[in-house]
């Protein structure tokens, strides 16, 4: 479904990602853990095209196809979903509206009746107040509020590919129990869809359990292994990958995954 | 002035020459205003336990100077639109009364000059005011906002927010100048000054929903520009429409 190969990534002349690469699966559940600052979240930007980020080489493939550097709404539409880390809030614009527009962006618009349906059923799912859909964006809403409006949005535009930007900061264990049984039940219905999880704990991984976990530092993929290696990093921090980054070794070994 | 049943109040020449000026508000509802004049000279007097809404939207030149006073326990909301080259207004508001709540919301579209003088004081205790007023500069508009806000000594408990945003489409420059004078300890009051382009992370944000960039500016002008404002459905419509001559 996704495939990154090479990909060199700078901001204001800085290297974020390096040679970085990655493939997900149709139906896998992907884990990138790592410290802060190790590019994680400029690799969720960046697979959305955010011209902020310049992409110096390598490509982004989605079902096959070059999306590097597409425009963000296109790739928007061919099913790539970014759950935001730091949703922002919009004034003025409700997230019914919102929703509503990007629907009817589509080649296939969704009639009013359905929308309100479908709206009101994940709203419900995801124990969200009535009002909340008829305000403005995330404007005035708690940290667990904001993280479950995403996941509304995911319901109601059905990505195949789902990203999951720290979903777990600002949650407490009931928003977070709530928010990853409706991510789990979308998975059921959606076989196809895969799931790439950004996170710095296993906390999250506990709740969706990932086929394959990463762990990136300093812009590239150090390792990669099973869910044993989330509890090892646990255990054990990120040191043993940190220490060997500083003077560039290559003692790490990177397993690449295939 | 002419005031009729359907709380229409449209402000004509002749009768500003006349030196009538004085509107009584003692009822409370909706009331739309109609400048028909470039040359406004009004006080309005809003009378005690009231619950007020005043609509204007405006599409030609204007030069108005308007004072509202605003009496005990009335709660006041000013809802004003401008879409036009030339704007002057000059707005006064006393809220005169103990427990007197004033909600301004105004949306512009400039095109060449437009300018905002408002002075709210507070001359009581325990009064609220709420000003937000949001623009959009066009091709050549500029829009020059002068808000200040004043709670003397004596009115404690009172509550000030400002929130003044102007986005510039156009080429030329704006300016805010977001004031509070400030003589009682216990009151709340802020104010927030903001000129520039729609947030970079917003844009984005909206992009990855699928939205293009005609669909997001679609939405976010519409939205910033009508943020707070309590008017009816068919209100809204006309102003949509207005809107929708610029962006879709």
């Amino acid at each position: 479904m996704l495939k990154i190969e090479n990909l060199n990534v700078k901001i204001n002349d800085k290297q974020i990602l390096k040679n970085f690469n990655i493939e997900i699966k149709n139906g896998e559940i992907h884990a990138i853990m790592g410290p802060n600052g190790t590019g994680k979240s400029t690799l969720s930007k960046v697979i959305l095209s955010d011209k902020r980020y310049t992409v110096e080489s390598g490509k982004i493939y989605f079902n096959k196809e070059d999306i590097t550097n597409k425009k963000t709404n296109e790739i928007a539409k061919k099913g790539i979903f970014l759950a935001n880390q730091l949703p922002c809030e919009i004034d003025g614009v409700t997230t019914a509206d919102f929703l509503r527009t990007a629907l009817n962006n589509d080649d296939n618009p969704i009639s009013l009746y359905e929308f309100i349906n479908k709206i009101n059923k994940a709203q419900e799912d995801l124990k969200m107040k009535s009002d909340m859909i008829h305000r403005s964006i995330n404007k005035g809403f708690s940290g667990g509020e904001k993280k479950k409006n995403e996941i509304l949005q995911m319901k109601i535009l059905e990505p195949k590919l789902i990203i999951l930007d720290e979903i777990d900061s600002g949650l407490d264990v009931d928003s977070l129990k709530i928010v990853c049984e409706n991510i789990n039940d979308y998975l059921v219905e959606h076989k196809d869809a895969s799931v790439l999880i950004i996170t710095h704990y296993r906390r999250l991984l506990d709740y969706i359990k990932p086929n394959f976990v990463h762990v990136m530092v300093d812009g590239s993929i150090k390792c990669s292994g099973d869910y044993s290696l989330a509890l090892e990093i646990e255990k054990e921090g990120y040191g043993k990958y940190t220490l060997n980054n500083d003077n560039n070794s290559s003692a790490v070994i990177v397993d690449e995954y295939e | 002035m002419n005031m009729n049943n359907m709380n229409n109040i449209v402000i004509e020449d002749s009768l500003i020459k006349d030196g009538k000026n004085h509107v009584i508000i003692n009822k409370s509802g909706d009331y739309t205003l109609n400048l028909n004049h470039t040359n406004n000279n009004v006080v309005f007097d809003i009378k005690d336990n009231l619950s007020v809404n005043i609509i204007e939207i405006n599409i030609q030149n204007v030069k108005t100077n308007i004072t509202y006073n605003i009496n005990n326990n009335s709660n006041v909301n000013i809802n004003m639109f401008d879409d036009s080259n030339s704007i002057d207004r000059n707005i006064t508001i006393n809220l005169n009364g103990t427990d007197s709540l004033l909600n301004v919301n105004i949306g512009i579209i400039s095109h060449n000059e437009n300018n905002y003088k408002l002075n709210i004081f507070h001359n009581t205790n325990n009064t609220i005011s709420n000003i937000r007023i949001h623009g959009i500069t066009l091709d050549d508009g500029n829009i020059y906002i002068l808000n200040n806000g004043y709670i003397p000594k004596g009115s404690y408990g009172s509550i000030l927010k400002q929130d003044n945003k102007i986005i510039e489409m156009g080429n030329n420059i704006s300016k805010i100048e977001p004031n509070l004078y400030i003589d009682e300890y216990d009151v709340e009051a802020s104010h927030g000054a903001y000129i520039g382009k729609f947030d970079k992370d917003t844009i984005f944000y909206m992009n990855s929903r699928g939205l293009d960039d005609d669909s997001v500016y679609n939405l976010l002008i519409k939205g910033f520009l009508l943020e707070g404002f309590t008017i009816n459905d068919n209100i809204k419509n006309d102003i949509l429409k207005i809107i929708s001559k610029y962006w879709r």
